[in-house]
C-alpha cells in the first residue's frame, strides 16, 4: 500500500495536477486580463514609394512600396508574453467591382521576443559558469548585444523608409492599377502558456484595443501602371509613360 | 502470479474487462466529441519541426479551432499538403478571395526564408480554406507533447512503456 512505486506514482500525479492547475491560471489571467494593462497599442503607418514591376514568368506582376512605420507597442508585453509577432499587410479590393473580398498579403513582418528573465538557463549559466575561453572581439560584441537588449523596452518600432520583406503578387496577374488600396499594422502575441491573441479578434479588444486615432492603418492610394521593364530580364516592351493623375503617391512630411 | 487471476469469478473477471472497455471507449467518446466541438478532423495537435521556432518549438502541443472560416492574415492554420498526410504548423501570409469566392491561402513558416509554395503539391499555388486547413490555432501548451514525438522517434520506447505498465498491473494484484 505504502511502497515506493505508489509513493512515485502518487507525487507525480500531485505534480501533473498543480502544473495543470497553474498553467490553467496563468492562461485565464492572460485573457481576464488581470492586472488591468497600462496603456494601449498605438500605430501610424504611411506609404512612401509605390512601383510595379514585372516579374518572373511563374510569379505575376510584382509590387514593389516603402513605408514608414511608428509603433508603441510595449502595453501588449505582459508576464505571459513570449513573443510579439507584427506584421504590415496591404489590403486591396479582389476585384474592381469589389465584389470578391479583400485580398490582402503580408509585406514586412518581424519578430519582438519578450526580454529574457535573469533566471533564464542562459542567465544563470552565463552568470554562474561564464565563457572563460573567449577572444577579444568576441566578448565585446557580446557585452554590446546584451547591453542592447536590457536597456531598450521591447515594443517600441520607428522604421522609415522601410523595404518590404516580401514582394507580393495577385493571383490574377495582374496587380497594376489597383484602387483602395492601404496598409494596416497588426499584431499577435504568443503567450508562454494558454490562447494566442491577435489584434482583429475579440481576445485584442479586451486585452489590447489601439489607441484611438492610431489604428495603424495608412491612407489610401493606388497602385500604380506598369513601370518600365529592365531590358535584360524581359523582352522589348515600350515604357509606359504614366497617365496624368495616377502617378505613384508620395507622402510629404 | 498466474494462480491469482486463474482464481477470478468469471462475473469479477467480465466486470474488469468492461470496466477497461469503458475507458476506452469513454477516452474515444471525449476525442470525438472534441472533433465535433472544434469542428476538426485532428483538435490537438504535436508540433513536430522547427519552422515555427521561437513561438513553437518541438514538442509543443496546439489547440486547433476549425469553425472561423474567414481566416485572417496573421493566424496560424494546420493543413495537410495535398495527396500527404503530413500536417504542417505555418503562418497565414496572404489570403485572397472570400465572400462568395472560394477563400484562399499562401502560408509561411515563421522561421523559413521562403513561404510554402513549394511545399505544395504540384500546380497548387495556394491553399483552399474549405479543403485542406485542419484547423487554426487559439492556444498552446508547451512541452507537452514531448513525448510522442519520442514514442514516434523511437519505436522501442512504445514496447517498453508498454512492457512496463503490463508488468506493474500483474504485480500489483499481490
Amino acid at each position: 500500500m505504502h511502497n515506493a512505486l505508489n509513493r512515485l506514482q502518487t507525487t507525480f500525479g500531485f505534480f501533473t495536477t498543480c502544473a495543470f492547475t497553474l498553467a490553467s491560471i496563468i492562461a485565464l489571467l492572460s485573457i481576464v486580463p488581470l492586472p488591468a494593462p497600462v496603456g494601449s497599442p498605438s500605430a501610424s503607418v504611411s506609404v512612401r514609394n509605390v512601383q510595379v514591376v514585372k516579374g518572373r514568368p511563374h510569379y505575376y506582376a510584382t509590387k514593389r512600396e516603402e513605408f514608414d512605420l511608428e509603433a508603441d507597442l510595449s502595453s501588449l508585453f505582459t508576464w505571459n508574453t513570449k513573443q510579439l509577432f507584427v506584421y504590415v499587410t496591404a489590403n486591396y479590393p479582389t476585384s474592381k467591382d469589389g465584389q470578391g473580398g479583400i485580398s490582402e498579403a503580408v509585406i514586412w513582418d518581424t519578430i519582438i521576443p519578450a526580454t529574457s528573465t535573469p533566471y533564464s538557463w542562459q542567465n544563470l549559466k552565463q552568470k554562474y559558469f561564464p565563457d572563460k575561453k573567449k577572444s577579444k572581439s568576441k566578448s565585446r560584441r557580446e557585452s554590446l548585444s546584451k547591453k542592447s537588449t536590457d536597456l531598450v523596452k521591447p515594443g517600441f518600432i520607428a522604421l522609415k523608409n522601410q523595404k518590404p520583406k516580401y514582394q507580393i503578387t495577385d493571383p490574377t496577374g495582374i496587380i497594376s492599377e489597383r484602387a483602395n488600396a492601404t496598409l494596416h499594422v497588426s499584431w499577435n502575441v504568443q503567450p508562454w502558456v494558454g490562447a494566442l491573441i491577435w489584434d482583429k479578434g475579440y481576445l485584442g479588444s479586451r486585452v489590447g484595443q489601439w489607441d484611438a486615432g492610431k489604428v495603424g492603418k495608412s491612407e489610401t492610394f493606388s497602385f500604380p501602371p506598369l513601370k518600365g521593364s529592365k531590358p535584360e530580364v524581359v523582352k522589348e516592351k515600350a515604357p509606359q509613360t504614366p497617365k496624368v493623375g495616377s502617378a505613384s503617391p508620395v507622402v510629404e512630411i | 502470479m498466474f494462480s491469482s487471476i486463474a482464481s477470478l469469478q468469471p462475473r469479477q473477471l467480465a466486470a474488469q474487462v468492461l470496466n477497461f472497455a469503458l475507458v476506452l471507449s469513454t477516452a474515444f467518446m471525449l476525442w470525438k466529441g472534441l472533433s465535433v466541438f472544434t469542428n476538426s478532423s485532428s483538435p490537438i495537435v504535436v508540433v513536430l519541426s522547427g519552422s515555427m521556432e521561437p513561438a513553437f518549438e518541438r514538442g509543443d502541443l496546439l489547440f486547433l479551432w476549425n469553425r472561423g472560416m474567414d481566416t485572417q492574415v496573421g493566424e496560424i492554420v494546420v493543413y495537410n499538403v495535398r495527396g500527404k498526410d503530413i500536417p504542417i504548423v505555418h503562418r497565414v501570409v496572404r489570403r485572397f478571395g472570400g465572400g462568395s469566392a472560394p477563400l484562399q491561402l499562401l502560408t509561411k513558416g515563421d522561421n523559413n526564408a521562403a513561404d510554402d509554395t513549394e511545399l505544395y503539391a504540384r500546380g497548387q499555388d495556394y491553399l483552399e480554406r474549405s479543403k485542406d486547413v485542419v484547423g487554426s490555432v487559439v492556444g498552446y501548451v508547451p512541452f507537452v507533447g514531448y513525448v510522442t514525438i519520442l514514442l514516434s522517434e523511437y519505436p522501442w520506447l512504445k514496447t517498453a512503456m508498454l512492457g512496463f505498465m503490463a508488468l506493474t498491473v500483474v504485480l500489483q494484484r499481490e
